[in-house]
């Protein structure tokens, strides 16, 4: 009878954790998106293009040539900027006001409702350059997209 | 309100025009009220549709209005209009086909926001005119070969291969022929009109020189497109105006056609009423096309402007150049939501 009850006791555990991977997706796991943000600091343009969905959305604007992406990433590694030191404050699912931090605009609230993945988190993280928010989704292998960021957070 | 949308060439008097250039081209043409099929293309293109969603494009795809190509850095695709017209859109280009009206008939206007369009027109007699351009520069054309580059900083290039043209842009025309082109540039007019000698000029080239020239000075750069970016808002509100003016009077004469009985009733819907609901109908095309051309500048073009900034700045934000690049966008974007949101839908985005 004992060994009735811990084997059920573990069965229910085992479905408890396989439920709680399946539940939680890729782009609102913490180590997969610290994965996602080493890669972003250190991987070339060519992976970055790879890891960005279309359009993309920085800051208020929406982002959707190839070649306007590419130029967005390669002037940032032209002037050195990483997400440095960068340390995941806060991890959930976008919520129908997380536009608001981007721009209170029709176009970021319809980018939102349109663009956005389905299982969309936003990741608040603070670097040595500031505090920055990140739009994830979908996965390209083990790793979340990036969809979009804004920041760094003024004052 | 008398004016309608492209009657009779003067697409819009100088002054309330004055940042658009135009192109009337003295041949016969085709029409291109015609959808538009794909016919050849190069590696994974965008089908924009008018409602909103977004699919590979693929061989046989017709383009109605509303719709967009957007190539990527290797993409190519070739459309054709019947037998009347070929559309190149070469890569990194945002190609649309929109309508207006004009003189209570719809008339289509391609135009690519960004990137590069080459046209070649068949010449067809007693077909509507085409009208080409880019987001802030409207040309008419008949029976011609011609190159249209939409610049990264709000300029336009136009490059005639075959085909006489006129170039009108804030009051002051330029006229081409064959193997001449003429830079326009954001909220100016034509500029001098030169010789090209068929050779195809690398729009990456030319792209390039054109950012560099907004890198030099970008609040000069972003004041032109803030002045295209306000008269298309301006259009757009005015000929909004007289959709609701038409709107109006059609109300009107719908209620006394209510008073009507018999023969009577019957003229009045046939000569008033019927009339009045196709221009009320069909006038929403041209507020809306404003307010679309508005916005393709506004992603494409001052967008653009800002994705560059930011990103050269994002380490040194408190650069005064900077800061007063950032007020100014702010300023456009608050302009924008004010003057130009209320036409748009959802599915514009």
């Amino acid at each position: 009878m004992k060994r009735q009850i811990l084997s059920i006791g573990t069965a229910l555990l085992v479905l408890l954790l396989a439920a709680s991977c399946t539940t939680v997706p890729v782009s609102q796991r913490e180590n997969r998106v610290e994965a996602l943000i080493e890669e972003l600091n250190t991987a070339p343009v060519d992976r970055l293009m790879e890891l960005s969905a279309r359009p993309f959305l920085l800051d208020g604007e929406i982002i959707i040539l190839e070649t306007d992406l590419a130029m967005m990433w390669t002037n940032l590694r032209d002037v050195g900027f990483t997400f440095r030191s960068a340390t995941l404050e806060d991890l959930g699912p976008v919520t129908p006001t997380t536009y608001l931090s981007f721009a209170d605009t029709m176009d970021v609230r319809t980018w939102f409702e349109k663009y956005a993945a389905e299982d969309a988190g936003l990741a608040r993280i603070a670097t040595s350059h500031g505090t920055f928010l990140i739009i994830t989704g979908d996965r390209t292998r083990r790793l979340p997209q990036i969809f979009g960021f804004t920041g760094p957070e003024e004052g | 309100m008398s004016k309608r949308i492209f009657s009779n060439h003067v697409y819009r008097t100088p002054s309330v025009f004055a940042a658009a250039a135009l192109l009337v081209i003295a041949l016969a043409a085709p029409a291109l009220a015609q959808d538009a099929s794909v016919v050849y293309l190069e590696g994974n293109p965008e089908h924009r549709t008018a409602g909103g969603r977004t699919n590979w494009l693929d061989f046989g795809t017709t383009l109605a209005a509303g719709d967009s190509v957007v190539t990527g850095r290797n993409d190519f695709v070739e459309l054709e209009q019947d037998a009347a017209a070929t559309i190149r859109v070469n890569p990194s280009t945002v190609f649309t086909i929109r309508e207006v009206e004009q003189d209570g008939r719809r008339r289509q206007v391609m135009s690519n926001s960004t990137g590069s369009v080459g046209y070649r027109f068949d010449r067809l007699v007693g077909r509507d005119e085409p009208i080409i351009g880019t987001s802030s520069v409207v040309a008419g054309v008949r029976g011609t070969e011609v190159t249209v580059y939409a610049g990264a900083n709000g300029s336009s290039l136009f490059l005639v291969e075959t085909g006489l043209v006129d170039v009108t842009a804030a009051g002051e025309t330029v006229s081409l022929t064959q193997n001449e082109g003429v830079e326009v540039p954001a909220g100016g007019p034509p500029g001098q009109k030169f010789t090209w000698l068929g050779e195809t000029i690398d729009y990456s080239t030319w792209e390039a020189d054109q950012f560099a020239q907004f890198l030099t000075d970008p609040l000069k750069g972003v004041a032109g497109i803030q002045m295209d970016l306000y008269e298309l808002a301006a259009d757009a509100r005015e000929y909004y105006g007289y959709y609701q003016e038409l709107s109006a009077q059609r109300k009107a004469a719908e209620a006394k056609l209510g008073e009507m009985k018999d023969q009577e009733f019957l003229t009045y819907r046939g000569e008033v009423v019927i009339p009045l609901q196709q221009q009320a109908r069909i006038s929403v095309l041209n507020y809306r096309y404003y307010a679309l051309s508005a916005l393709s500048l506004r992603r494409h073009v001052l967008g653009k402007m800002f994705v560059e900034m930011k990103t050269r700045y994002i380490m040194d934000r408190d650069n005064p150049l900077y800061r007063q690049y950032a007020d100014k966008h702010a300023e456009i974007l608050r302009v924008f939501e004010d003057q130009v949101v209320p036409y748009l839908v959802t599915a514009d985005i």
